[in-house]
């Protein structure tokens, strides 16, 4: 899969289709498909009513709504998966919160490994800098899985409500690094033999990374997998600020890093979920094949529209996730 | 002047990478169909559609008492279920990762990068354990 977006407005306008070409048509066919069923006879599995409703409208709300999602995530330079799990939850609070999660950390993981392998190929995310921290992360997801799904879903919420108003006003005033300045390796990035280069658009050259303050950037991952695996989220928003602001490691490294990272963390935690029943095809296929798409087209859209003027949309839409969640927990 | 760790990591993560992409891409296709069966054909489903969405608003014991809905690995003597069979699809996406980290252990051990082999070893043991089942969360 190619991820890379086009080079110009005008390129993004004819390349639209025949470069997502298998994706799209894909969600063509399924959003076809179900709309067939629902102009059938009746029979079909996908006209029994739901909540009022034929069974066909969920899936194709799902499907429509984290197409939207995967713009806004792509655009607002997040996971989704927050969002994802807050904003499902809104919009269909008769799902348990298990289930949500579940689909949730398949989205956050599809997301993850769809763009992984451009980013691997191109060199911008480094294996080796990810293999040690992974090991870390994936570690304490697991736990975090076992407490999430061990806890009552009221803790759950009220957690998941602090993490999120701590996870937006962390979006606004952490401020990152583009290329930290140059520095020795310390000893345990030596013992790793982990550097790497990377261009810098200012010196317009390639110039030497070397990580720093490991041992304290590592401590900091167990925290990181501790959240995802308990909220059933990526934590992407968490990996980049320790890569780039503790370990100093580039702002682009970082970035693809961090998509790695998210894959194997919640590669890790998603097998928890499935082997307790908590993954429902039903919510998490649809949810998944939007978020593929959203993304592309958010991708192609980085073109027109403003980021930083999404970021804090996104960073509104997280405020008032994170109270409505605070309100749920306490029973308000 | 190229790096000999650069050189064999290129190596390394070219593997990887293409892992990941068709590993990712089977998923979602069998992810798919077995959406597609499950939602147009009421004859193959293991969980039916109506008896799913009548309880998931449940906890998840309370759901899987109900519903059957398999756990750990019991799923893989139904596969010729609809709902089963994109339950596959969601479970190869999830294994993904797995191969990939499997695909290149072997090539961390050529290049006597005891260090790497050890740790992506001991990865794909903690993915082992998130994987058998045996960790159980009482409710």
């Amino acid at each position: 899969m190619n991820n890379s977006p086009p080079t110009s407005p005008k390129g993004w306008r004819f390349r639209l289709i025949p470069k997502g070409g298998g994706l799209t048509l894909t969600a063509l066919l399924v959003t076809g498909g179900l709309s067939w069923a629902a102009a059938g006879d009746g029979d079909s599995p996908a006209m029994e009513q739901i909540g009022g409703v034929p069974l066909w409208v969920w899936p194709l709300g799902l499907f429509v709504f984290t197409v939207l999602l995967g713009v806004v995530a792509v655009l607002g330079g997040i996971g989704g998966s927050v969002l994802f799990v807050r904003l499902v939850r809104g919009v269909l609070p008769f799902i348990h919160i298990d289930f949500v999660r579940g689909a949730g950390l398949m989205v956050a993981l599809t997301g993850a490994l769809s763009a992984g392998p451009g980013l691997l190929s191109k060199g911008l995310a480094d294996l080796r800098l990810a293999i040690p921290i992974a090991v870390i992360t994936s570690s304490a997801s697991i736990l975090g899985a076992m407490i999430g799904l061990a806890m009552p879903a009221q803790i759950v919420q009220i957690l998941l409500g602090v993490m999120i108003l701590g996870m937006s006003v962390f979006m606004l005033v952490v401020k990152t690094a583009e290329t930290p300045p140059d520095h020795p390796p310390d000893k345990l990035a030596r013992w790793l033999a982990i550097r790497g280069t990377v261009y810098d658009m200012e010196k317009k050259a390639d110039v030497v990374w070397n990580p720093r303050r490991m041992g304290r950037g590592l401590f900091l991952f167990i925290g990181v997998g501790l959240m995802a695996g308990m909220f059933g989220i990526g934590a992407g928003w968490a990996n980049v600020p320790v890569l780039n602001l503790v370990m100093a490691i580039p702002l682009k490294v970082a970035v693809a890093t961090s998509y790695f990272l998210l894959a194997i963390t919640d590669t890790t935690a998603a097998w928890i979920y499935l082997n307790h029943g908590a993954v429902l095809p039903l919510i998490t296929v649809p949810s998944v094949l939007g978020i593929m798409v959203g993304a592309r087209f958010g991708a192609r859209l980085l073109f027109l529209a403003r980021p930083r003027v999404i970021r804090r949309v996104v960073i509104v839409v997280l405020l008032l996730a994170g109270i409505r969640a605070l309100m749920k927990g306490f029973g308000i | 002047m190229t790096h000999p760790i650069e050189t064999s990591q290129n190596t390394i993560n070219r593997r990887f990478a293409l892992v990941e992409k068709w590993g990712t891409r089977a998923g979602v296709i069998l992810a798919l169909v077995g959406f597609g069966l499950y939602i147009f054909s009421r004859t193959s489903q293991y969980v039916p559609i109506k008896l799913l969405a009548s309880h998931w608003g449940k906890p998840l014991p309370q759901f899987i008492t109900i519903t059957g809905h398999p756990l750990g690995w019991d799923w893989l003597p139904l596969i010729g279920h609809s709902d089963i069979i994109a339950l596959a699809g969601l479970v190869l996406l999830s294994s993904v990762i797995i191969l990939a980290y499997g695909s290149v252990a072997l090539l961390y051990l050529k290049k006597k990068d005891h260090l790497y082999f050890f740790l992506v070893t001991l990865q794909l043991a903690i993915f082992a354990l998130a994987a058998s089942n045996l960790l159980t969360v009482n409710h």
